[in-house]
C-alpha cells in the first residue's frame, strides 16, 4: 500500500511539474475515454429505450391464437398443473371470434412466471427460467399448443425476446469496444512511442541508478491512469452531449445517469490494460538498449536514422538540400504518421459510408416492412374476395398476397438485354462438386394486381407499370445492378428471356458438342452456356422500369403477370399467403390491425394469423441512431490524426530547437529561416495527397466491397450505395486536417525558430 | 586475501563507424581492490570513458569479463543489471546529468525511489548528504537555478544516495574552475573515507590524479599502471 502511495505521489508531482509534456496525453486518454464512454452511454441507452418500450407495450410474454373453447379451458385454468412447481404461466387476456358455422375461436396471451428459486443465488447471475417455463409449457400442452395443432398458432412476443435481444445488442457492444480498445492502442501507443523518444535522457537517468524496466512500466503506467482518473468525469459528461447531440438529430430518446458509478468503473478498468500495453512494449524496447546510448540520445533516438551526409549548410542546398535531409534524417517517423493518418482517414470515409449502407438499408426495410402474416388452410389460392376482406380492415397500410418466385437463372436461363450482348453481367456461376450450379442474380417476380400496387408503394416505377397485366409478356425490369445504373432500357424496348430446351429425358438440349469439361467463370460461363445451350428465346416488352431497386438486395427483379409467369417459369402461381402491414401514424393501429385481422380470420374460418412484430422492431431499431452514431464514433477516432500529427510535428521540432539556436549563431538570415520552414512544410505536401489518394483508395475499395464482394461472393444483400457522396462531409474533415497539418509544418518549426532565437543560448 | 571488488579481464569494446573499425578498449585488465580511490588518467579519445562505462555497466563490452562483487555483469539482464547498479553503484558524470524538469531534491531521490525506499528510511542519510555537500539551502531549486558547482554536488548527492559500493566518477569536476573543483573533490573523498567506498575516477587533472591510491593511464585503449 505505501509503494501504491509512493508511486500516485511520484507520478502525480511528475504530471504536475511537466504538464505540458503529459498534455497531449491528456488530450488523447480524454479522447480514448469520450470513445469509449460514447460506446457505452448509446449502447446503455439503446438497451433503456428496447427496456422501456417493450415492457410499455407488452404485457405477455406468449400469444397463442385460434384455440378452440376446450382448449382454452385447459389452458385457462392450468388443468394438466399437479404441483406448485408446475404452473408455469398465468393466462392474462382472452379473447373471443365467432367462425362462420358459429363455434368461437380464442386468443389467449399469457405471461410466463419468472425466477427459479432451484438456482439460488446463480439466478442473479444467469437467469434462464422464462426459457425453460416456455419449454415445459410446450411440453406439457403440446397436443393443443405445438406443432400436432393444425389450427392454433403461437406468437413470442418482444418481451419474451427481451432478454435475447437485450444479448445481442450486448454482443454488438462488446465487439465494437474491442475494435475501439484495438484502434485505441495503436494511437495511445504511436504517442507515447513518441513520447519515450523524447525522453530517452530521463530513463537513461533512472537506469542508471536502479530503475528496470518494470519500475519504469509502473512509474509509466502509473503517470498515465492518474490522468485517466482526472479525465475521467470531462470525458463522461462530453460522451453524454456527443451522444444528447446525435440522439437528437435522430429524432430519437437519449436516457442517461448524471451519476453512474457503474460506468466509471467498466471505463477505469477497460483502460488498466489498455495503458498497461501501450506502456509496455515501448519501454521494454528502450530498456535493451545500453544506458550510455540513452544519455546520449540527443535526436529523435530510435525514430532517426542518420544520413551519414553532411547537409550542405553553406552551398546553394540550402534552406531546400539542408532541409531535404532533414526529412530523410525523420523519414521513418514520417512513414509511422503517415500510416497511421491514412488507417484514421480510412476509418473516417469507413464510418461515413457504413453509416449511409445502414440508413439505406434500413429506409429500404421499413418501406417492405410485414407486420403480420395471415396464412390459409385447405385452399388452391387466396382468391381476390379473400384478399379483399383482409386488405379492407381498419389501421393497415398495404396487403399483398405472396406470389412465387424464380431465380431467372435456377432454370440456366438467361436474360437477353439485345441480340448480342448477353447481359452477362447478370449473375455469377459457382463450381461446385457436384457439377455446376448456378445462383440467378436475377429475379422473377409474379405479380396481381394487389403485387404491383405494393410494389408501386415501395418503389419508383417509370413508363406504365399497370399495362403488365393487360397484356401477355410483358415486363416490369430493374435498371440497375450492383448498386450501379447498368441497362438503359426505355419503356417499349424488349428483352428476352433465354429458357434452355430439354429433352425427353430431362437433359439440357446442346447445340453441337457436349459441353466442355473445362468451363468458364464470371462473364465466359454466360457466353458459353449460350452458344453451346439451345435455348427457346421468350421476348418481353418492357412496360415498366423500376429505378431505385436496390439491386444489391436481390439481383435484378422482373416483375410477370401471373399468366406470364406460369409460362415462363412452367410453375403454377399460387399464394396462400397475404402479407399485411400496419400503417403506423398511430400506435394504436397495431392493436387494432391485429383485432380486425382475428376477427376476419374467424369470419373466414380458415385463416390464423401470425405476428413478425417487424414494425415494433424497425421502431426500436430506429431509435438505436446507429447512422449518426457510426460516423460520429468514426469523427471521435479521427480526432487523433491531428493531435498525433501536431505532436509528431512538435516532436520534431523540438529535437531541433537547438539546431535552429546553431543556425542563428551562424547569421542564417531571418528570410532563409522562413525558407527553411516553408521547405519543411513543402516536404510534408506529397505525404498530405499521399494521405489524401490512399483515403480514396479506401473508398473505392469499400464501394467496390460493399456493391460486389458481399453480394456476389458472401451473398449478403445491401441496399444501394452509389459513390462517395454520402462521405463528402468526411472528405471535408480529412481536407481541412491536411491543409492545417500543412501549414503547422510551417509553423511549428517556425515557432520553435523564434523560441530558440528569444533564449538565445547555447547549451555547453 | 579478500577478494577485488572490481576484477575487468580481457576487455574489448569497438566501435562501427562507416567502414572503419575504433577499438576504444583493448584487452584491458584491471583490478580494484576496496575502499580503494583510483585514478584514470589520459588524453582526449583514448577511451578512459568508455572503459569507466563499461565497468559501471552502462554500455556493453565486446568480450571481456567485468566481475564486481564477484558477480559477472556482462551476463545480467538489462533489468538485473539495472538493480545491481541501483544496489551496489554510483555514477558521477561530467556534464552532471541532472533531469532539468525536477528539482535539487528530486534527482538526489532517484535512486532511492527507483529501489523503492520509504522515504522515512533515507531522510536522516540524506540530510546529512546535503549537509556535507552544502546544498541544503537550493533544494527546492531546478537544476537551470543552480550554479555549475551546485549541480555537481547534486549529482555527487545522487550518486551517493543509495550508499554504494563503488563510485564510478567520469571527470566530475571537468566543468569547474580550480576553486570548485577543489572543494567538489574534498567533499567527493571525504564521503569517499566516511562510508568505506571504492573510487574510480576518471580525469584528466594530474594533480586530482595525484590524490589517488592509484593512477592508471589510458591510451589508445590499452590501460597501464603509472604509480602506486
Amino acid at each position: 500500500m505505501e509503494h501504491i502511495k509512493r508511486s500516485v505521489q511520484t507520478a502525480f508531482h511528475k504530471i504536475k511539474h511537466s504538464f505540458k509534456e503529459f498534455l497531449p496525453f491528456f488530450l488523447a486518454i480524454f479522447l480514448v475515454q469520450c470513445i469509449f464512454f460514447t460506446v457505452l452511454l448509446s449502447f446503455q441507452s439503446n438497451e433503456a429505450h428496447l427496456k422501456q418500450e417493450t415492457e410499455a407495450s407488452y404485457s405477455y410474454h406468449i400469444l397463442v391464437t385460434g384455440l378452440y373453447e376446450d382448449e382454452m379451458l385447459i389452458l385457462k385454468e392450468n388443468r394438466r398443473a399437479v404441483f406448485l412447481n408446475e404452473f408455469y404461466y398465468t393466462p392474462l387476456t382472452i379473447k373471443e371470434y365467432t367462425s362462420p358455422n358459429g363455434d368461437p375461436s380464442y386468443d389467449m396471451t399469457v405471461k410466463l412466471l419468472t425466477g427459479n428459486k432451484d438456482y439460488g443465488i446463480f439466478s442473479l447471475f444467469r437467469d434462464d427460467s422464462l426459457r425453460a417455463n416456455y419449454e415445459a409449457m410446450l411440453y406439457k400442452y403440446g397436443d393443443i399448443i405445438g406443432e400436432a395443432s393444425d389450427h392454433v398458432s403461437i406468437y413470442l412476443s418482444p418481451l419474451y425476446l427481451l432478454e435475447e435481444s437485450t444479448a445481442s445488442l450486448a454482443t454488438a457492444r462488446n465487439l465494437l469496444i474491442v475494435a475501439v480498445f484495438l484502434i485505441c492502442f495503436l494511437m495511445l501507443f504511436v504517442l507515447y512511442r513518441l513520447y519515450v523518444s523524447r525522453q530517452t535522457f530521463s530513463f537513461g537517468i533512472f537506469s542508471t541508478f536502479g530503475a528496470d524496466s518494470k519500475r519504469l512500466q509502473e512509474n509509466a503506467f502509473t503517470q498515465l491512469y492518474l490522468i485517466a482518473l482526472f479525465t475521467l468525469l470531462p470525458a463522461y459528461y462530453l460522451s453524454a452531449l456527443i451522444c444528447f447531440a446525435f440522439y437528437t438529430a435522430g429524432a430519437s430518446a437519449f436516457y442517461f445517469s448524471w451519476f453512474s458509478l457503474k460506468n466509471w468503473l467498466v471505463l477505469l478498468l477497460v483502460m488498466a490494460p489498455l495503458l498497461l500495453l501501450v506502456v509496455r512494449t515501448p519501454i521494454k524496447l528502450l530498456s535493451r538498449k545500453p544506458v550510455c546510448e540513452l544519455l546520449q540520445a540527443a535526436d529523435a533516438s530510435d525514430l532517426v536514422s542518420s544520413p551519414r551526409q553532411s547537409a550542405p549548410l553553406v552551398q546553394k542546398g540550402f534552406p531546400f538540400g539542408y532541409e531535404a535531409l532533414s526529412f530523410w534524417r525523420f523519414r521513418k517517423h514520417h512513414i509511422v504518421s503517415a500510416c497511421v493518418s491514412v488507417l484514421l482517414c480510412a476509418l473516417l470515409v469507413l464510418g461515413t459510408l457504413i453509416g449511409d449502407v445502414y440508413q439505406a438499408n434500413k429506409d429500404m426495410e421499413s418501406k417492405a416492412l410485414s407486420d403480420f402474416t395471415v396464412q390459409f388452410r385447405g385452399i388452391n389460392s387466396v382468391s381476390d374476395s379473400q384478399y379483399e376482406s383482409l386488405a379492407s380492415a381498419n389501421g393497415i397500410k398495404n396487403a399483398h398476397r405472396v406470389y412465387p418466385e424464380a431465380l431467372l437463372t435456377k432454370y440456366h436461363s438467361l436474360l437477353l438485354v439485345d441480340d448480342s450482348l448477353i447481359a452477362s453481367n447478370v449473375g455469377f456461376a459457382n463450381d461446385t462438386a457436384a457439377g455446376v450450379s448456378y445462383t440467378g442474380d436475377a429475379r422473377i417476380i409474379a405479380a396481381a394486381y394487389d403485387t404491383l400496387a405494393y410494389y408501386k408503394s415501395l418503389y419508383q416505377i417509370e413508363g406504365n407499370p399497370d399495362a403488365l397485366l393487360d397484356g401477355p409478356n410483358r415486363v416490369i425490369i430493374g435498371s440497375s445492378y450492383q448498386n450501379r445504373d447498368t441497362f438503359s432500357y426505355s419503356v417499349g424496348d424488349t428483352v428476352r428471356v433465354a429458357i434452355p430446351m430439354y429433352d425427353e429425358e430431362g437433359e439440357l438440349v446442346l447445340n453441337g458438342d457436349k459441353l466442355p469439361s473445362e468451363l468458364e467463370t464470371g462473364e465466359g460461363l454466360w457466353q458459353q452456356m449460350y452458344e453451346r445451350i439451345s435455348y427457346q428465346l421468350v421476348t418481353l416488352e418492357i412496360v415498366g422500369i423500376i429505378e431505385d431497386y436496390p439491386s444489391g438486395m436481390n439481383g435484378v427483379p422482373l416483375l410477370l403477370s401471373t399468366d406470364t409467369y406460369q409460362a415462363l417459369t412452367g410453375e403454377s402461381v399460387t399464394a396462400k399467403t397475404v402479407s399485411v402491414s400496419v400503417d403506423t401514424s398511430s400506435a394504436e393501429n397495431y392493436d387494432l390491425a391485429f383485432d380486425e385481422l382475428s376477427r376476419i380470420c374467424a369470419v373466414l374460418g380458415n385463416a390464423t394469423v401470425s405476428i413478425s412484430g417487424a414494425s415494433f422492431r424497425a421502431e426500436i431499431e430506429k431509435n438505436y441512431c446507429y447512422s449518426q452514431f457510426i460516423p460520429t464514433l468514426s469523427l471521435l477516432l479521427f480526432l487523433f490524426f491531428p493531435l498525433l500529427w501536431v505532436y509528431a510535428q512538435n516532436a520534431i521540432a523540438q529535437r531541433r530547437e537547438e539546431e535552429y539556436k546553431i543556425l542563428y549563431s551562424l547569421s542564417v538570415p531571418p528570410k532563409k529561416m522562413r525558407a527553411l520552414c516553408l521547405a519543411s512544410s513543402l516536404m510534408m505536401l506529397p505525404i498530405c495527397l499521399s494521405i489524401l489518394l490512399a483515403t480514396f483508395g479506401v473508398t473505392v475499395l469499400v464501394l467496390h466491397f460493399v456493391n460486389h464482394v458481399l453480394p456476389n461472393i458472401f451473398h449478403i444483400s445491401v441496399a444501394a450505395v452509389g459513390g462517395i457522396a454520402p462521405s463528402l462531409w468526411g472528405y471535408g474533415a480529412i481536407i481541412a486536417a491536411l491543409l492545417l497539418s500543412f501549414l503547422l509544418s510551417f509553423f511549428i518549426p517556425y515557432f520553435h525558430y523564434q523560441s530558440a532565437k528569444r533564449s538565445f543560448s547555447l547549451k555547453p | 586475501m579478500d577478494s577485488p571488488i572490481l576484477q575487468v579481464q580481457s576487455l574489448i569494446k569497438q566501435f562501427r563507424q562507416s567502414d572503419s573499425v575504433i577499438t576504444a578498449v583493448n584487452r584491458v585488465n584491471f583490478t580494484v581492490e576496496s575502499g580503494e580511490f583510483v585514478a584514470i588518467v589520459g588524453a582526449s579519445g583514448s577511451g578512459k570513458s568508455t572503459f569507466l562505462q563499461l565497468c559501471a555497466g552502462l554500455m556493453t563490452p565486446n568480450s571481456g569479463s567485468i566481475k564486481i562483487l564477484g558477480q559477472e555483469i556482462t551476463e545480467l539482464s538489462p533489468d538485473k543489471l539495472a538493480q545491481f547498479r541501483g544496489r551496489f553503484l554510483g555514477m558521477i558524470f561530467q556534464k552532471h546529468n541532472l533531469i532539468p524538469q525536477l528539482t535539487a531534491k528530486e534527482n538526489i531521490e532517484i535512486p532511492a525511489i527507483m529501489m523503492d525506499k520509504a522515504p522515512s528510511s533515507y531522510e536522516h542519510s540524506f540530510m546529512k548528504l546535503v549537509e556535507a555537500l552544502k546544498i541544503k539551502d537550493r533544494l527546492h531549486h531546478l537544476p537551470s537555478e543552480l550554479s555549475g558547482g551546485q549541480q555537481q554536488r547534486v549529482a555527487i548527492a545522487r550518486a551517493l544516495m543509495n550508499r554504494p559500493q563503488i563510485l564510478f566518477a567520469d571527470e566530475p569536476t571537468g566543468n569547474l574552475d580550480r576553486a570548485n573543483a577543489d572543494e567538489v573533490l574534498s567533499l567527493l573523498l571525504k564521503m569517499q573515507k566516511d562510508f568505506n567506498q571504492t573510487l574510480i575516477m576518471v580525469t584528466h587533472d594530474e594533480s586530482i590524479a595525484q590524490r589517488a591510491d592509484r593512477i592508471f593511464k589510458m591510451e589508445d585503449g590499452c590501460l597501464s599502471q603509472i604509480s602506486h
